[in-house]
């Protein structure tokens, strides 16, 4: 049984159709990615599944619905979303960026830091600066260690790249496989397709609001018209 | 060190109306009473504005509703006259419910519509009070509701100004005791998130609802407590004293003191009744100085300084004249 799986998920913008029915499944342990064009309806699909948009079809979690799930109850289950653009509280500190991700818990945290940090140590360095102040590459790193706060079995993860520097692409993707290693499954949207298909064991294309193909991320590598489309060679 | 601040502040708090009172007369003593009571009104905004971050422009409609609910409650107007103790608990509850009432169907909305919704909100208590007297009468209408019960004891060779004073800094205390306890707690902190990005605190699972209708809540129950005061203070209320340039006026306060950071926001209040004051009061005669005569009626003159200050403090000191110390921060140009 799939940790996550999406039957006909569909989302309207007014009248406008985000995401079309699309139907997709992630095992547990598996890095899954999402590609496509802008305007594809990956973010969206991403935010239906984090319940931060209203959806049809059904979302099963565990082979529990949570479409019927109000947002915020989804982080105690397991099921992490960093967010697109980051969103990192700017105006707080790293430190109550990391303490918030861990809002819902009420045992220590101490032990969850030390491990974000260790697994992020420019955070460490920056504890007690505002998440505004730092660069777009750590906002990241900050997004990505708050949401691990939540202690994910799911963590979703929209557009990491974006907006960020070539170097430090490549540092988030690390952590993010970093991650994966830990045992955490992972579902990414991703424009930067060569990268999320590196990183992937499978994928997901997505063209206006349907999926139209999935295949392991080394087929979908070779697969002349993903090449073509989504790899520019 | 700390111990020597705290005594020296309760020293000066303690003797502060009885210098007053020997030096500037027993009108100044009342106008202390009214800052007190806007540091309240202060206060209570400023957790939903500065601490949630969510624009409310009908506050002192929690104001009102405190008042009312004393009046009502200690008057000769349907003849009851509970103690000020037992009212003052009930209508912060009151004031608190009317919080939800208006927080509920506004949680959608942020920024300018949530503000239009609330300066609705507002001006809608006021127009009911103003016209709740038939076909039962329960507010007076226009005329307002009079002789209400004073909360202090009167007769005492100390002036009811003064013993108000103290009333009203024991109730100061408590409300900035609360608020404190509150900003650093996890509702305060939740409330922080949500000003700072709501989809983000939805996603580290706080039920943004719940927490912006406490913010809704907390903050109207602290305005309702103001209003309980004021009624028994003024001993008469009427719907005139709620309009929206009051709540325009806490507004101010709030965020000319700085938004967010309690000291700031009682320097604001104190600041904003106690200036114009000095200014209506001054500015004739030194008219009549110099020039012979009063050129500009000082009414008309005390909201046009109010205004270039106003604009003056947003253009130097954006995040208020005492920010909290990261927001200064933020404000200074890197």
């Amino acid at each position: 049984m799939a940790l996550l799986e999406c039957r006909h998920l569909q989302v309207h913008y007014g009248g406008i159709r985000a995401v079309r029915g699309v139907s997709f499944g992630i095992e547990e342990g598996e890095i899954v990615c999402l590609i496509g064009a802008n305007g594809a309806g990956k973010t969206s699909t991403l935010k239906a599944i984090a319940r931060l948009l209203p959806s049809s079809g059904e979302i099963l979690y565990r082979e529990e619905r949570i479409d019927t799930l109000p947002a915020h109850s989804l982080i105690a289950k397991g099921l992490a979303l960093v967010p697109e653009g980051r969103g990192v509280f700017t105006r707080l500190t790293v430190m109550e960026n990391l303490a918030l991700g861990a809002w819902h818990r009420s045992d220590a945290i101490e032990a969850d830091i030390t491990r974000v940090f260790d697994l992020l140590p420019r955070l460490a360095e920056r504890a007690q600066q505002l998440a505004g102040t730092l660069s777009g590459g750590e906002q990241q790193m900050l997004a990505i260690g708050r949401a691990l706060m939540g202690r994910p079995r799911l963590l979703l993860l929209d557009e990491p790249s974006m907006g960020l520097a070539p170097l430090m692409v490549q540092k988030v993707f690390e952590v993010i496989r970093t991650i994966a290693q830990e045992g955490v499954t992972i579902l990414l949207v991703e424009q930067n397709a060569r990268l999320a298909l590196e990183t992937c064991h499978r994928g997901y294309v997505m063209e206006g609001g349907h999926i139209t193909l999935m295949d392991s991320a080394k087929n979908l590598m070779t697969n002349p018209r993903i090449r073509e489309i989504y790899l520019g060679s | 060190m700390k111990i020597r601040g705290v005594l020296l502040i309760a020293t000066a708090l303690i003797v502060a109306p009885f210098v007053v009172e020997a030096t500037m007369g027993n009108a100044w003593v009342r106008l202390l009473d009214f800052a007190l009571l806007y540091v309240m009104l202060a206060l209570g905004l400023n957790i939903v504005v500065g601490f949630a971050g969510l624009l409310d422009l009908g506050y002192i409609a929690f104001y009102a509703v405190g008042a009312y609910f004393y009046a009502l409650l200690a008057s000769p107007h349907f003849g009851i006259h509970w103690p000020i103790w037992a009212i003052l608990p009930l209508g912060a509850l009151t004031a608190g419910v009317f919080g939800v009432l208006l927080g509920a169907p506004t949680l959608r909305l942020r920024g300018d519509y949530l503000a239009i919704v609330t300066l609705g909100f507002g001006e809608i208590i006021r127009i009911f009070i103003n016209n709740l007297n038939a076909p039962f009468n329960l507010t007076n209408g226009p005329k307002g509701i009079a002789n209400i019960d004073p909360g202090v004891v009167t007769g005492l060779p100390i002036p009811s100004t003064i013993l108000y004073y103290y009333l009203f800094v024991v109730l100061v205390l408590l409300i900035v005791f609360i608020g404190l306890r509150l900003q650093n707690s996890r509702i305060g902190r939740a409330w922080v998130a949500i000003r700072e990005d709501e989809m983000a605190a939805k996603a580290c699972g706080i039920h943004t609802r719940n927490v912006k209708l406490a913010a809704f809540a907390m903050g109207a129950s602290f305005g309702g407590v103001a209003g309980g005061l004021f009624a028994s203070f003024q001993t008469f209320v009427s719907p005139e004293s709620f309009g929206l340039m009051e709540s325009v006026m806490v507004l101010c306060m709030v965020v000319l003191g700085g938004m967010g950071h309690i000291p700031g926001v009682i320097l604001g209040a104190v600041m904003l009744t106690v200036l114009p004051e000095i200014f209506r009061q001054s500015a004739g005669p030194m008219q009549q100085a110099i020039f012979g005569t009063v050129v500009l009626d000082p009414e008309a003159l005390r909201m046009l300084l109010f205004g270039v200050a106003l604009i003056v403090v947003m253009r130097y000191r954006p995040a208020g004249l005492w920010p909290e110390q990261r927001h200064r921060r933020e404000f200074v140009a890197p």
